[in-house]
């Protein structure tokens, strides 16, 4: 005799079939009304906390039903994040020691005053050579963005040359490696290039459809070149050495049809009245290519720089570097390469002492052992036909919140 | 008993499969019909930032845990979670994007901003689309189609 088919048997089939029925309730919208206290309450909150994010998206009072468009804003908003680092150092450099390093303590606010204007503030605590705290402002900027084609800022920025200065500012966390190409370090940490700036700063989309094209016009004090012992830490907040500005373009493209990769090219000219010196006539034609996704990360920058005195013959310098890093889960390997080579001659990096032929190597990894903390270690060497080879191991924690 | 059991969970699985698509929604008086996916990336990474209004792109995302986000990740940034919060942090700190999306809780709340905005663009599951929004094809393909790009992966 044959089994009854498990679904003829009539027990099995009325219970499968309310069964089927009561998991599809909650899939047709049917069910009791809740009246627990506690869930009426956990119910009335999530509404409160909802409306309270629609008053934030659309700046309208919680509760408002009007269109979005139709909201008066609020300002001023104020957002601030922080960044802050911890190193271990050591280095066969003569006379320096193992030791651990407080690193920067960066805080970063912007201010939305109006639909079209901000204020933008970093903010660095750190503690130098001699073991004092100090502050410095490293940007600051009134920004006035009223299209997408033409956003204006005034103030002290980044300046837009190659791609790391201007995407990497003060923030270690944001880096893969523990630190800044040597050669774009900053004005008062022996950087070669003019990395921040103070005066007006234009840059916007260019309509191009599948290019992506961005444009950067740029008009500053320029930099300041001076000895390293100088109290002058290189950036014209206030005076400028003499009345011409730097003037910086530069143009980026995006295209869509290759995600992740973006590249750039510009001129910045500027005249220099480097310390003791005559005045220097200063050109540096930057670029860069990057790709980055979710895996891998390549950014190459390449810097060829004229600098003329007045009365006298050009020098010319050439910077670059590449760096490759490949993610895996959270640990992101890395390598980067360093070539910088400056005339004995040059005028204005002769005052910085870096002239000659240098060449670092880095490898390290970093591990993002949290969403927003991040352990790095890495290890250098540099030659240089100038001073001795120089091995360094750095050990970083780098956070931001 | 068992033929109408057989339809019901039939029409149930079919209906689920169409209903994991993440759509793509528009106001309904924004002039798009119809994005590529490099451009919809490019869009939805502030990339591309002006909208056929000729104003900047508000792009909506929705909550990390939520399913549509984790088609979206997939399909659409390539990224986890984590790279993108970073990305648009990066974005916001340097000023290359401003302002970072939004993320809203809720496809209600989803379909309310954007229903009010033609610049407004973001993505919940076809079974959250109403008449409120519109769906556009991505790559010529509208959800629930075998080419759709936005499809659930296991």
């Amino acid at each position: 005799m044959n089994p009854i088919p498990l679904f003829n048997r009539p027990a099995f089939s009325h219970a499968f079939f309310y069964s089927a029925l009561l998991a599809l309730l909650p899939v047709l919208g049917l069910g009791a009304e809740p009246t627990d206290p506690d869930l009426i309450r956990r119910l009335a909150a999530r509404v409160e906390q909802l409306e309270q994010q629609v008053k934030e998206l659309t700046g309208a009072p919680a509760g408002a039903s009007a269109p979005a468009e139709e909201q008066a804003p609020v300002y001023p908003r104020v957002r601030l994040n922080g960044f802050a680092d911890f190193n271990y150092h050591a280095s066969n450099l003569p006379g320096s020691h193992a030791e651990f390093e407080l690193g920067e303590f960066d805080l970063f606010l912007k201010a939305a005053i109006s639909e079209h204007a901000s204020f933008l503030a970093e903010t660095v605590i750190a503690s130098d050579n001699s073991n004092s705290w100090g502050l410095d402002v490293e940007r600051i900027l009134f920004e006035y963005k009223p299209s997408p084609f033409f956003n204006l800022a005034a103030g002290r920025y980044h300046t837009a040359i190659g791609y790391y200065n201007n995407a990497f500012h003060h923030g270690t966390w944001f880096q893969t490696a523990v630190g800044r190409p040597s050669f774009l370090a900053f004005e008062d940490e022996g950087g070669l290039l003019p990395v921040h700036n103070v005066g007006l700063t234009v840059n916007g989309e260019i309509p191009s459809g599948s290019l992506g094209l961005h444009y950067y016009a740029e008009l500053g004090n320029g930099r300041a070149y001076v000895a390293p012992t100088s109290a002058n830490n290189g950036v014209q907040n206030v005076i400028d050495g003499n009345d011409h500005k730097a003037v910086n373009l530069a143009l980026t493209a995006r295209p869509v049809g290759l995600p992740g990769w973006q590249l750039g090219t510009g001129f910045y000219l500027d005249r220099l009245s480097p310390e003791a010196q005559p005045q220097t006539n200063e050109g540096i034609w930057h670029n860069f290519l990057l790709f980055k996704d979710a895996r891998w990360e390549f950014l190459a920058e390449f810097y060829a720089i004229a600098h003329r005195p007045a009365g006298g013959d050009a020098t010319h310098s050439t910077l670059w570097f590449a760096q490759l890093a490949r993610q895996f889960g959270p640990f992101r390997p890395y390598v980067r390469y360093t070539h910088t080579d400056v005339p004995a001659d040059d005028a204005a990096f002769g005052l910085l002492e870096v002239t000659g032929q240098r060449e670092g190597t880095a490898a390290g990894v970093r591990w993002d052992f949290a969403s927003f903390a991040a352990l790095k270690a890495q290890y250098d060497r540099v030659k240089s036909d100038t001073k001795p080879t120089m091995d360094d191991l750095t050990v970083q924690l780098a956070l931001t919140f | 008993m068992k033929q109408l059991l057989f339809t019901i969970l039939l029409l149930a699985a079919s209906s689920a499969l169409r209903a994991d698509d993440v759509a793509i929604v528009v106001a309904k008086d924004c002039p798009l019909e119809e994005l590529s996916l490099a451009d919809l990336r490019a869009i939805f990474r502030c990339e591309k930032v002006i909208s056929p209004a000729r104003s900047k792109w508000i792009v909506l995302l929705r909550p990390a845990a939520s399913p549509e986000q984790g088609t979206v990740l997939k399909s659409l940034f390539k990224s986890t979670a984590d790279d993108l919060a970073v990305y648009f942090r990066l974005g916001e700190f340097n000023g290359s994007i401003d302002p970072a999306p939004k993320t809203i809780p809720s496809a209600a709340l989803e379909r309310h901003i954007i229903s009010g905005n033609k610049s407004a663009i973001g993505y919940m599951l076809v079974s959250e689309v109403t008449d409120d929004v519109k769906v556009l094809r991505i790559g010529g393909a509208l959800p629930g189609t075998t080419n759709y790009p936005l499809k659930p992966r296991d």
